[in-house]
């Protein structure tokens, strides 16, 4: 037999059409390719040659292809055992993952019991403020609140939990006007259980509580009419010869509230007292420092001590914002009331003031008369805590600070710490970028709480500090 | 023997060289391979979740490419989501769990197979459960740990999507209430937990690493009891295409090669079970 094997070997090669490579490279495809991948899975049994089909031989190239990727979570438990109730005195910033809770020190302290946990973040006469309060929601829609470090929570005894510039206004029974008042560092600041004029509310007006502003509350009574209501439940002129019953009224903003009674609308400081006597037929809030009121038919805009500063004549409706004035679709600046044209551009109003397309770039007008100068820029899209975004004449969307540098480009969106205010730019591929311009996180999706930024990767979700590391790791694999 | 060896080498040598019978010297040898897959004639995968690993394996290979590069070609979705997707027509294959409800017209063949498996908390006493056990806890039958041996604590079910395919093994192999099972409530970490999912993604992966795996009827699985069908779940991963797909179009191309000896190695190589004997002596089944 060995001497037939030369004889055969020739014959083969010489039947086969000859090609050494060719027939090493089918050898090699066909059996021992095989047999590599047989021997590297640990499987050295022969294939059944009965249970296998011949493929087709198709090219292959196996040199870029790594391991298959194996995963690992990152967590701890703070307890044993279900954790349904969130307990107090934790260290580290609370991080809502999943359902649940966990500290940045990636620590589970709450199992997977919320529909929801959201920053608390006010309005406060035209400005958000963080509260570092989060409010949660769990299953059966009942809500409670809890500091975002862990210091103090509630119970989920309430239907409602308001923002508000004191803190949260946590509504048990809005009926029966049953709420109360939690600073962020976890004090009671008001429990409208213990008001005695508690039953001079409309029912169900409790709400209105959170109009908050000089230290009074709007609140409406229950014969219709409104009034002030302090936090240690007394109503404002409720013991002197001033009003204390209104028709109509506004919150306090700029230290004055818009009142009016008999038809007439005035202005009231925090001691109660008519600054602006009641004359008009109607009047808006002050908002940076003027109002809008209505007189013999022609509105006008006042400042906080009644001057008028700029007549309307008979608009139909006006807008008072810190930034800008809008009446029937005409827009004024705030500093010297004209009409927003800048050098021939008509202004198109945001926030800080007007902003106009000029030749070579984008120009910001602001209220406080300053401006921006944001080279190569077509439109402004919008202005978040410090941050500019930007759409370049390129259609290239950037991030752009105070000084026109550019952030970060490609951006998406520009979304705030929700616990510290702070500004981030977030690109289309969720690169998140700070202020000035660090890459902070990779794969973030938009929410960033105390500089820890939220990402996905792949299957894991979780939080990366701001060095990139994940400071708390957790799997979602539930698709297959 | 020994003596014949040199004249075997320079008699091989001197006809490999010539002239009629080599090939020519600017051709590229062909035998090797009959096919080759570039971006743009390679099919469109949609992948099962569990399964999508290995087609991102594979595309990466066809296309010399890296995992990461092989993402745009492969769909990962529920194992349901795939044979629809194929039988839409928005994929030209789809390797996926077999659900038992493949749509009609699609010509599957199976190419590996995996394990529907159970984990626990860590601090979980239970270490195995019946399968009359797992049917109580999955249909909602058994709601606490005590009646099983366990602590003094409610069972919570970790739900999969519906459509998944570890939710329709589940269904088939050990019985369930969808609706409980299909409950998705992420990251689940308590001791009350009991999880489900496919071996491969859940151990091999370590998408279940934190818990604890739970032995069925005595049986841990593992490599070993999964491969020699010990384990009592077992599923099959199928490749498939439409039973239209002509016999040199790129998808049937890649269909009879995950099937053949090479793809079946390289399959095995990326950490898969061989499907079992008696499926894939079978060529094909294509449903009506």
């Amino acid at each position: 037999m060995k001497k037939l094997m030369p004889i055969a070997l020739c014959l083969v090669l010489l039947l086969s059409g000859c090609g050494l490579s060719e027939q090493i490279a089918a050898v090699r495809e066909e059996y021992i390719d095989p047999a590599i991948e047989r021997a590297d899975s640990g499987n050295l049994d022969q294939p059944e040659s009965d249970s296998v089909l011949t493929g087709p031989n198709i090219s292959t190239d196996r040199s870029l292809i790594s391991d298959v990727p194996v995963y690992e979570p990152l967590y701890s438990r703070a307890q044993e055992g279900y954790m349904s109730v969130l307990e107090e005195g934790w260290s580290g910033t609370l991080l809502p993952i999943g359902s649940g809770l966990a500290t940045s020190e990636g620590e589970i302290v709450l199992d997977p019991v919320l529909a929801s946990a959201t920053p608390a973040v006010c309005t406060v006469e035209g400005e958000e403020y963080t509260l570092q309060i989060y409010i949660l929601e769990n299953s059966e829609g009942m809500f409670a609140a809890c500091s975002a470090y862990g210091d103090w929570v509630t119970d989920f005894a309430y239907t409602e939990i308001i923002p508000f510039e004191l803190g949260v206004l946590c509504i048990s029974d809005a009926e029966a006007n049953l709420a109360v008042c939690y600073s962020s560092e976890g004090e009671v600041l008001f429990d409208t259980a213990d008001f005695s004029a508690r039953g001079q509310l409309a029912p169900g007006s409790v709400a209105s509580l959170a109009q908050y502003g000089s230290g009074y509350m709007l609140c409406e009574y229950a014969n219709g009419q409104w009034g002030f209501l302090s936090t240690d439940g007394t109503f404002l002129n409720r013991d002197s010869d001033l009003p204390s019953y209104f028709d109509g009224a506004s919150p306090f903003s700029n230290g004055l509230a818009a009142v009016s009674n008999n038809g007439a609308w005035g202005y009231i400081n925090a001691e109660g007292g008519f600054v602006i006597e009641r004359q008009y037929e109607q009047a808006t809030p002050f908002a940076g420092g003027h109002a809008a009121v209505l007189s013999g038919g022609n509105w006008s805009v006042i400042n906080t001590s009644g001057t008028v500063v700029l007549e309307l004549g008979a608009v139909s409706a006006v807008t008072v914002t810190p930034g800008y004035i809008e009446a029937d679709g005409t827009y004024y600046t705030v500093n010297d009331y004209t009409e927003a044209v800048f050098f021939g551009y008509t202004g198109i109003p945001c926030d800080e003031g007007f902003w106009v397309r000029g030749t070579n770039g984008v120009r910001v007008f602001r209220s406080d008369g300053t401006q921006v100068y944001f080279s190569g820029g077509a439109a402004l899209l919008d202005n978040v805590a410090g941050l500019w975004l930007v759409e370049l004449a390129d259609g290239i969307v950037a991030a752009m600070d105070d000084y026109s540098r550019v952030v970060a480009a490609g951006v998406s969106e520009i979304v705030t710490d929700g616990l510290t205010g702070l500004p981030y730019a977030i690109t289309e591929d969720g690169s998140l970028y700070d202020s000035s311009g660090a890459l902070v996180a990779q794969g973030c999706t938009g929410l960033v709480l105390n500089t820890y930024a939220q990402c996905e990767s792949g299957p894991y979700r979780g939080y990366t500090a701001s060095s990139g590391e994940w400071v708390i790791r957790m799997i979602s694999d539930t698709l297959d | 023997m020994k003596k014949l060896l040199p004249l075997i080498m320079i008699l091989a040598l001197l006809l490999s060289a010539c002239g009629d019978f080599a090939p020519e010297a600017t051709v590229e040898p062909t035998a090797a391979s009959e096919y080759a897959f570039t971006g743009d004639n390679y099919p469109s995968v949609s992948a099962g979740a569990s399964a999508s690993e290995l087609a991102r394996a594979i595309t990466a290979i066809m296309l010399g490419r890296d995992r990461d590069g092989a993402e745009g070609y492969v769909d990962s979705c529920t194992s349901t989501a795939a044979w629809e997707a194929l039988a839409a027509g928005e994929s030209g294959l789809a390797v996926a769990a077999d659900t038992g409800t493949i749509p009609d017209g699609v010509e599957t063949a199976a190419i590996a197979s995996d394990a529907l498996v159970f984990y626990v908390s860590e601090d979980n006493p239970v270490d195995s459960l019946s399968l009359g056990e797992l049917g109580e806890i999955f249909s909602g039958e058994e709601t606490d740990w005590s009646a099983l041996g366990g602590p003094d604590t409610g069972i919570v079910v970790m739900g999969r999507e519906a459509g998944s395919g570890s939710v329709e093994a589940l269904d088939l192999l050990v019985g369930c209430d969808t609706e409980l099972v299909t409950s998705v409530n992420e990251f689940e970490t308590a001791d009350g937990v009991i999880g489900f999912g496919f071996y491969y993604p859940c151990v091999t992966q370590g998408l279940a690493s934190g818990y604890k795996l739970l032995a069925v009827d005595g049986v841990l699985p593992s490599e070993a009891t999964v491969a020699s069908g010990e384990y009592p779940l077992t599923v099959d991963y199928l490749a498939g295409i439409m039973s239209g797909a002509a016999e040199d179009s790129p998808e049937r191309m890649l269909w009879l090669w995950m099937q053949g000896a090479v793809g079946q190695a390289f399959i095995s190589s990326q950490g898969y079970f061989s499907p079992a004997a008696e499926v894939a002596a079978e060529t094909s089944e294509v449903t009506e």
